[in-house]
C-alpha cells in the first residue's frame, strides 16, 4: 500500500504506483467482504474468496482469504460506524478508494512491513482510539501470510474520494 | 427449511423419510461435513445470519488451516450444483439449533448418501442420489464437485470387520 498511510493526508490524491502488488490484490477481496457485511443478500463473500482463489491459488488464496474475513470482522466488531468502500461490482469505482480502504490495505502493509508505530497509529485511527486485541492478532496472522516486500504494481493511478457508504 | 435463531429450542421431532443424525451412518468427517453444509444453507436462507462465516471457521477448526478452507469452498461446490439443478425447495435442518440439528432431513440424506457414496468410490450409487435430489436434472457438475472434495478429505477408515480375509 502507501509507504507512509499515517502521514498520508485524507485530502490528497495518492500518486501512481502507490499501491504494491499485494494492496493492489487484497483490494476487491476487501471490497467483497465488506459488501458481504453490510449488504448480506449481495453474497459478497462468494466472490471474494472466489478472487482469491484465482489470484494466489486454492490452498493459498482460500487461506487468505479466511485471513482477510477474520481481519475485516475483527475491524468493523471494534468500530463503531460501518467502514466507507466503493462498489466491488462497479467498474468505474474500480481505481477509487476511500478513506477506510486507506486505513485498512495501510495497517495491513505496515503489519507486512513490520512499522508497528505506523500500524499502532492506523488501528487508532479505524477504531476510534482502541487496539483491540483481536484486531491486531488476525492483522498480524493475514500480514505473515502475504508477501513482504511486493512488486510495485503497474496500474492506473487511485483516486481518493470522500464516499461513504453503509 | 427450518431455519432458528442461534441457541433456540424446538423440539422438533423426525417427519417422515427424516432420521435422527446418531442413526446416519456418518463417520466423522461426514459429520463435520454436514454442518458445513447446514452453516451454508443457512446462509443462503438467511443471509442476515453470515452463517457462511461459521462454515468457514467450522471447517478451519475441523479440518486445519490450509485444508479447512479448501473443504469449506468444494463443499460449497457440490452445493452450488445441486442448488443450480433443483428446482424445488431444499430443506435442511438449522445447525444452531440442538433439535434440529439431531435430524437428517430427506434432502440432506440424499446429498450426504452421495458424499460418502463418491468417497468411497462408489460414483454410480452417488448418481442416483443425486439424481433423486436434482429431481431428474443434470447432476454432472456436482458429482465433479464432490469427486474434487473427495480428493482433499481424509480416507475412509474401513471397520475391521469389512477387511478382506484370505
Amino acid at each position: 500500500m502507501f509507504d507512509h498511510p499515517a502521514a498520508f493526508s485524507h485530502t490528497q490524491t495518492p500518486d501512481a504506483g502507490q499501491l504494491d502488488v499485494v494492496s493492489g490484490a487484497l483490494l476487491p477481496i476487501v471490497r467483497h467482504f465488506l459488501n458481504a457485511y453490510l449488504n448480506p443478500e449481495s453474497f459478497g463473500w462468494r466472490h471474494a474468496y472466489g478472487a482469491s482463489a484465482e489470484v494466489w491459488g486454492e490452498a493459498r488464496g482460500l487461506a487468505i482469504a479466511h485471513g482477510v474475513q477474520q481481519f475485516l470482522s475483527a475491524v468493523l466488531k471494534a468500530r463503531p460506524v460501518p467502514v466507507a468502500y466503493m462498489d466491488p461490482l462497479d467498474i468505474d469505482q474500480r481505481e477509487t478508494l476511500t478513506h477506510d480502504e486507506v486505513d485498512l490495505l495501510g495497517l495491513i502493509a505496515a503489519m507486512r512491513a513490520d512499522k508497528t508505530a505506523q500500524a499502532r497509529e492506523t488501528i487508532m485511527r479505524l477504531t476510534g482510539g482502541q487496539v483491540p486485541t483481536q484486531l491486531v492478532e488476525s492483522g498480524l496472522k493475514l500480514a505473515a501470510q502475504l508477501d513482504r516486500n511486493p512488486r510495485q504494481r503497474n496500474a492506473a493511478p487511485l483516486k481518493l474520494v470522500h464516499s461513504s457508504r453503509s | 427449511m427450518t431455519y432458528h435463531a442461534p441457541y433456540e429450542q424446538c423440539y422438533r421431532t423426525p417427519l417422515p423419510k427424516e432420521i435422527f443424525r446418531k442413526d446416519a451412518d456418518f463417520d466423522e468427517i461426514e459429520s463435520q461435513l454436514l454442518t458445513v453444509m447446514r452453516l451454508y444453507f443457512q446462509a443462503f436462507a438467511a443471509p442476515e445470519s453470515h452463517a457462511w462465516i461459521g462454515a468457514m471457521d467450522w471447517a478451519e477448526a475441523q479440518f486445519g488451516p490450509t485444508q479447512g478452507p479448501i473443504i469449506a469452498a468444494r463443499v460449497l461446490a457440490a452445493l452450488m450444483g445441486v442448488r443450480r439443478t433443483r428446482q424445488s425447495v431444499f430443506r435442511f435442518s438449522s445447525p444452531t439449533c440442538p433439535d434440529c440439528a439431531a435430524i437428517v432431513t430427506e434432502h440432506e440424506r440424499r446429498f450426504m448418501a452421495a458424499v460418502c457414496a463418491v468417497r468411497r468410490g462408489q460414483v454410480g450409487a452417488a448418481q442416483t442420489e443425486l439424481m433423486m435430489l436434482c429431481e431428474g436434472n443434470d447432476t454432472g457438475r456436482t458429482i465433479d464437485a464432490l469427486k474434487a472434495l473427495r480428493a482433499v478429505l481424509p480416507n475412509v477408515v474401513q471397520p475391521q470387520d469389512q477387511n478382506a480375509h484370505v
